[in-house]
């Protein structure tokens, strides 16, 4: 292309002066103008003539008449000149005109044939930059498409576990809850033991005074034989008083006051039974209300341990809930505008369109140019606007004031 | 059972996106280049819904639906345009077709998946 256009160039350079065009036309036609050119032959040579002729007449002639002849000789040549003169002029005016028209038409046909030229040649290479650029661009989207789509959905992965780990079921708030149930349920399980060591204790009580009722029975049964001891022995008397009628009243009483030492004996034992389970329920007490105390001591200690374990467990959780609940917040945010971007990437859909449209009009004038029939300048642009898909090339062709970007919309049938 | 939607466009990143946004919300997705491919990965089995770009190279969006629509598996299968195209001619085109919505791109993924639990079959 560069070659081509250098040597139009130098055609028009060298055309006028008749030759050295390179190009074949150029060559041809400046030929053709320096063959019909006239050599250029001086006006003055007429002149020199006459001028000659009369100092020929004067010089070999002699008188008047000599020298009249050779003025006229010489006023003729004058005349000669003159006119040979005017018609050099007018030679060079028609041939001045006919190379400024040549020069004309060879710049105007230089001219279209070097748009041609360059059009034909740069076109098909701008289609494969904008190809290219248009491939290049669809994969570089596609790819940042594709990364922040994973990052949304690892945000969302994320989003969900977080939520998982500080609340709703299973997080840590629900487990803290659990826990914080079931150790209530432990405490009130401890408590109804105490309370049915309390139960136990006051029966434990009640039978301390039963032990001290058998204490008094027994002490009764002592008595009652000591009181019919007494009774046998003033029967022994009585009996022995009445001599032989009295002696088998004397073995009676004797069988009675057997009856009673055994009676006396028996209620010491028993007195004696009692005062042992009376101790030994009495220690019994006393070991039961020290464990009560200890108990009571070791389950409020529990009740404190507990309590202070869950508040523990609590004031972390709710921070971990806190900070959750800023994650989430976070990630929210993020995650808008990542999808904000993958919104916004969808441009290149536009974009690739448009310029897929600019590459087939780029192959139909490339067509174009290599057709001898000039194109239909209102035929292509209607082609080229029929083929539009995007509203912004119904405005870049009108030439209307660009707006903002288009926001999509949907319509149900 | 997850429902399946069929995504047919023949820009890869518009694919994604729409295919993230319908993966989240628990739809599976089958993707296609253009309506050739997207009948090809049919093969005649029903979706449950079709989302598919009009202009798109060896066949496009329209013919597309038409052949989809003259399936017997797909006869009842909502359709939603998706497209840069906002005129009105075009829209009616797609409802000739048979489409049942037209989106214009670019689109907001909750106003997809909003189209998308409103038109898809139970």
């Amino acid at each position: 292309m560069g070659a081509e256009q250098s040597t139009v160039e130098v055609a028009m350079l060298e055309e006028p002066r008749g030759g050295g065009a390179v190009t074949e036309d150029a060559t041809t036609a400046g030929a053709e103008a320096a063959e019909s050119m006239p050599a250029a032959r001086p006006a003055w040579a007429p002149v020199l003539l006459g001028l000659a002729g009369g100092l020929l007449v004067a010089v070999l002639g002699s008188g008047w008449a000599a020298w009249v002849a050779a003025a006229g000789l010489a006023a003729a040549g004058v005349a000669a000149g003159r006119e040979a003169a005017a018609a050099q002029r007018a030679r060079d005016d028609a041939w001045s005109k006919r190379l400024a028209e040549y020069r004309a038409q060879l710049e105007a046909r230089s001219s279209d044939d070097g748009v041609a030229a360059l059009c034909g040649g740069v076109v098909p290479i701008w289609r494969r930059h904008i190809e290219s650029t248009r491939r290049h661009t669809e994969e570089e989207v596609s790819a940042l498409t594709a990364r922040f789509s994973d990052i949304n959905g690892r945000l969302d992965g994320a989003l969900a576990a977080s939520r998982g780990n500080a609340g709703g079921d299973g997080g840590a708030v629900s487990v803290l809850e659990e826990c914080r149930e079931e150790l209530n349920g432990v405490l009130e399980t401890l408590h109804q033991s105490l309370i049915a060591k309390q139960e136990l204790l006051s029966q434990i009580s009640d039978l301390a005074c039963f032990t001290e009722e058998m204490q008094g029975m027994a002490d009764t049964v002592s008595a009652v034989a000591a009181q019919t001891n007494l009774l046998a022995l003033n029967a022994a008397i009585e009996a022995a008083r009445a001599g032989d009628h009295g002696r088998g009243f004397a073995v009676v009483a004797d069988e009675v006051r057997s009856l009673s030492d055994q009676s006396g004996e028996a209620g010491k034992r028993i007195a004696e039974k009692v005062a042992t389970v009376n101790g030994a329920i009495l220690a019994t007490l006393e070991a039961a209300e020290r464990y009560e105390r200890e108990d009571k001591v070791s389950v409020s200690g529990a009740e404190e341990a507990i309590r202070r374990v869950v508040e523990r467990y609590r004031e972390v959780t709710e921070g971990l809930e806190h900070s959750a609940d800023l994650l989430r917040r976070e990630s929210d945010g993020v995650r808008e505008e990542v999808e904000g971007v993958i919104v916004a990437l969808q441009f290149q859909d536009r974009v690739g369109q448009i310029l897929s449209h600019i590459e087939e009009d780029m192959d139909a004038l490339t067509d174009a140019l290599e057709s001898d029939d000039p194109p239909d300048v209102d035929a292509w642009l209607v082609n080229l606007e029929g083929r539009y898909t995007t509203p912004e090339q119904y405005i870049n062709h009108r030439g209307d004031e660009a707006t903002d970007s288009p926001s999509g919309g949907i319509t149900f049938f | 059972m997850a429902k399946t939607v069929l995504i047919a466009d023949d820009s890869a990143s518009i694919r994604q996106v729409v295919g993230m946004t319908l993966k989240n919300a628990g739809y599976e997705v089958i993707e296609a280049e253009d309506g050739k491919d997207a009948l090809s990965k049919l093969d005649g089995q029903k979706v449950h819904l079709v989302i598919s770009d009009v202009n798109m190279p060896n066949m496009d969006g329209i013919s597309f639906v038409k052949e989809l629509k003259a399936q017997p598996a797909n006869k009842f299968t909502p359709v939603i345009m998706l497209t840069t195209e906002a005129g009105e001619d075009k829209k009616q085109a797609g409802q000739m077709a048979g489409a049942k919505a037209w989106m214009v791109k670019p689109f907001q993924p909750a106003q997809m998946l909003d189209a998308v639990s409103k038109l898809v079959l139970p």
